[in-house]
């Protein structure tokens, strides 16, 4: 079984030899450079010159020799930047910062930052005039989608992996809001000013919609997963009550998905952090195939089994074998190992289940730690499953 | 105007309206104290009550805030005068390294909706800056949040800060955010730990009272 039946066999709810594994082919399972260097040298590797590729998030890009000793079964399959490449970052007193193309100051303190966060949003007033002079990022710039499918071809006809496409315009219709109006201020927008949000929202489905259908006539015919993010979940509670969702978040979701499936057959996997156990149901009626991540550290997330029997009939999960918040930084290289093995137990049994810890692999993981979790993907994930 | 729809519109996050209610009780010779500890303080104990029973979510713990300040900003020259005091002034401020913000506002506006005074310093704060902040406004309790894991070492370094300041012994550091735990927060040093903010309003209680004790 080559990786990328290992990875479809498992998508379609069937035991594959074993359960296929993940590191960096969705924008948060992927490593930050600090812990890739670590990495490297767990595996006797000398210090080397590392790509980023994701610089807000300062994630590494794994190079083929880590991915293959690893395991990992899947390769990403990214939109390019617009034309005119990333905006350049500027140092202004204790914070470096960029403009992105939504029209907002991202910064990272110079002290002690590693992420560059939100610091300004693009839209000061919650009016449909501001909204009306907002000037939104363009999806048909071709430079996005330049030799996209000579990429996806090479990689299909020479690799033998399972494909990620991942489309940057194509995500975040409530994480938008979020980023254009500020966390708090989004938040009470939903309540305070719903013609506003809606009206942004229905913009951004819009501009996710026609960025997927220029992907799509690329590389759809190519791709065995699409990556959608989004954000509905905080620590201890979903950002909204269901009832909010259903009522001014989820019919776009729905749209943007329908017009996914309409072009392709890839799974759609819908990324949302938090405690989203609530609007499962619910995502699975609106199409989508794969959650990403069980985040077992957030509400209701924890009883990782109970997912399984509830939901993991019609939906796949995708990440959720370590903690990221405590157990991966914190935890021993035998707690490592024991939650990735118990994470298995409950989530692999039937397939449906891609290995990949909660969240991204932060700076302050060493390389020894995430050796031992990828070891255990490979040991503890033969199937049949051993204790499940 | 009677106090229980004041309280009752606050909760149903009509600003105009606890407004309104509260300037006709202003009228009616109510005073704005009054009007703060028996309707604006329990309407947001409600709002907190009903968030920490998910039935509000933060757009409407949010609505309602937004009703709390705005009645405030009637009532507050009038309170001035008065002599009121807050239930406490607490210095807010999430981490240096970290530009996680919403967390701490939810601490930051239970608070206040439950009579103290908050001075949020934002985020990315350094620990000269708690430390300044608290010595400035004679605050007693200050609360530290943390989203990053990356940035706990910041909050460890902070809440030294605050020890080894001339304002240790009378200020009391509450620490929270997703990475937190309360075994991690003693491991630091801190005084108290809230996974969430009513907890962290009872822990602010707690810890005042135990100050002025």
């Amino acid at each position: 079984m080559n990786p990328r039946e290992r990875v479809l066999t498992a998508l379609n709810h069937e035991e594959p030899d074993r359960i296929p594994i993940d590191l960096g082919s969705i924008r948060v399972t992927g490593i930050h450079t600090d812990a890739y260097a670590s990495l490297l040298s767990a595996m006797g590797r000398g210090s080397e010159e590392i790509e980023i590729v994701d610089r807000s998030q300062g994630l590494a890009g794994p190079d083929e020799r880590v991915l293959e000793a690893l395991g990992v079964d899947c390769r990403p399959v990214w939109t390019n930047p617009p034309s005119g490449g990333e905006p350049p970052v500027t140092q202004e007193g204790d914070y470096e910062f960029y403009i992105d193309e939504w029209g907002c100051r991202v910064s990272r303190p110079r002290k002690s930052g590693f992420y560059f966060d939100l610091t300004e949003p693009a839209i000061s007033e919650p009016s449909l005039e501001a909204l009306e002079k907002f000037v939104w990022p363009n999806p048909d710039d071709p430079a996005r989608y330049q030799g996209l499918r000579a990429r996806a071809q090479r990689l299909r006809q020479e690799t033998p992996y399972a494909l990620v496409g991942h489309c940057d315009l194509g995500n975040d219709v409530l994480g938008g809001l979020m980023h254009v109006r500020g966390y708090t201020e989004s938040m009470l927008d939903l309540a305070a000013n719903p013609d506003f949000a809606q009206a942004f929202m229905e913009g951004a489905a819009r501009l996710a919609e026609r960025a997927w259908g220029h992907f799509l006539d690329e590389v759809g015919d190519l791709v065995d997963v699409v990556a959608f993010y989004e954000d509905l979940g905080m620590q201890d509670r979903p950002l909204m009550s269901l009832a909010m969702y259903r009522r001014l978040v989820k019919p776009f979701h729905a749209q943007i998905i329908a017009a996914i499936h309409r072009r392709s057959q890839a799974k759609v996997l819908f990324h949302s952090d938090g405690a989203v156990a609530g609007f499962i149901p619910d995502l699975i009626e609106i199409g989508v195939d794969i959650l990403n991540p069980v985040q077992v550290s957030a509400a209701g997330m924890e009883d990782t089994a109970a997912l399984k029997r509830l939901y993991g009939k019609e939906l796949a999960f995708w990440g959720g074998a370590c903690d990221s918040q405590r157990v991966l930084p914190f935890g021993s290289l035998e707690e490592v190992r024991q939650e990735a093995r118990r994470r298995i137990a409950d989530l692999a049994p039937g397939g449906g289940f891609v290995f990949a810890p909660v969240h991204n692999i932060q700076r302050d993981v060493s390389g020894d730690k995430v050796l031992a979790l990828y070891e255990t993907a490979r040991e503890a994930g033969r199937y049949p499953i051993a204790g499940a | 105007m009677d106090l229980s729809t004041i309280k009752q519109r606050l909760v149903e996050g009509d600003a105009q309206g606890t407004v309104d209610a509260a300037r006709e009780a202003l009228a009616s010779d109510i005073p704005a104290e009054a009007i703060l500890r028996d309707a604006l303080i329990p309407g947001m104990e409600e709002v907190g009550d009903l968030f920490a029973r998910n039935e509000y979510f933060v757009p409407e713990l949010l609505l309602s805030a937004r009703a709390m300040h705005t009645a405030l900003d009637v009532l507050r020259p009038l309170l001035v005068g008065g002599g009121y005091q807050p239930a406490g002034k607490v210095v807010m401020g999430t981490v240096q390294g970290d530009l996680h913000d919403i967390g701490k506002k939810l601490v930051a506006i239970m608070l206040e909706g439950t009579g103290f005074e908050v001075i949020d310093l934002g985020t990315n704060v350094a620990p000269e800056r708690f430390v300044e902040a608290t010595r400035e406004n004679g605050a007693t309790l200050v609360g530290l949040s943390a989203l990053l894991t990356t940035t706990l070492p910041a909050m460890e370094e902070t809440v030294r800060a605050i020890h080894q300041a001339e304002v240790a012994g009378e200020v009391r550091v509450m620490v929270g955010g997703a990475p937190v735990t309360d075994s991690f927060a003693r491991q630091i040093g801190a005084d108290g730990y809230a996974p969430d903010a009513s907890t962290a309003v009872a822990l602010a209680r707690r810890l005042l009272g135990s100050t002025a004790g």
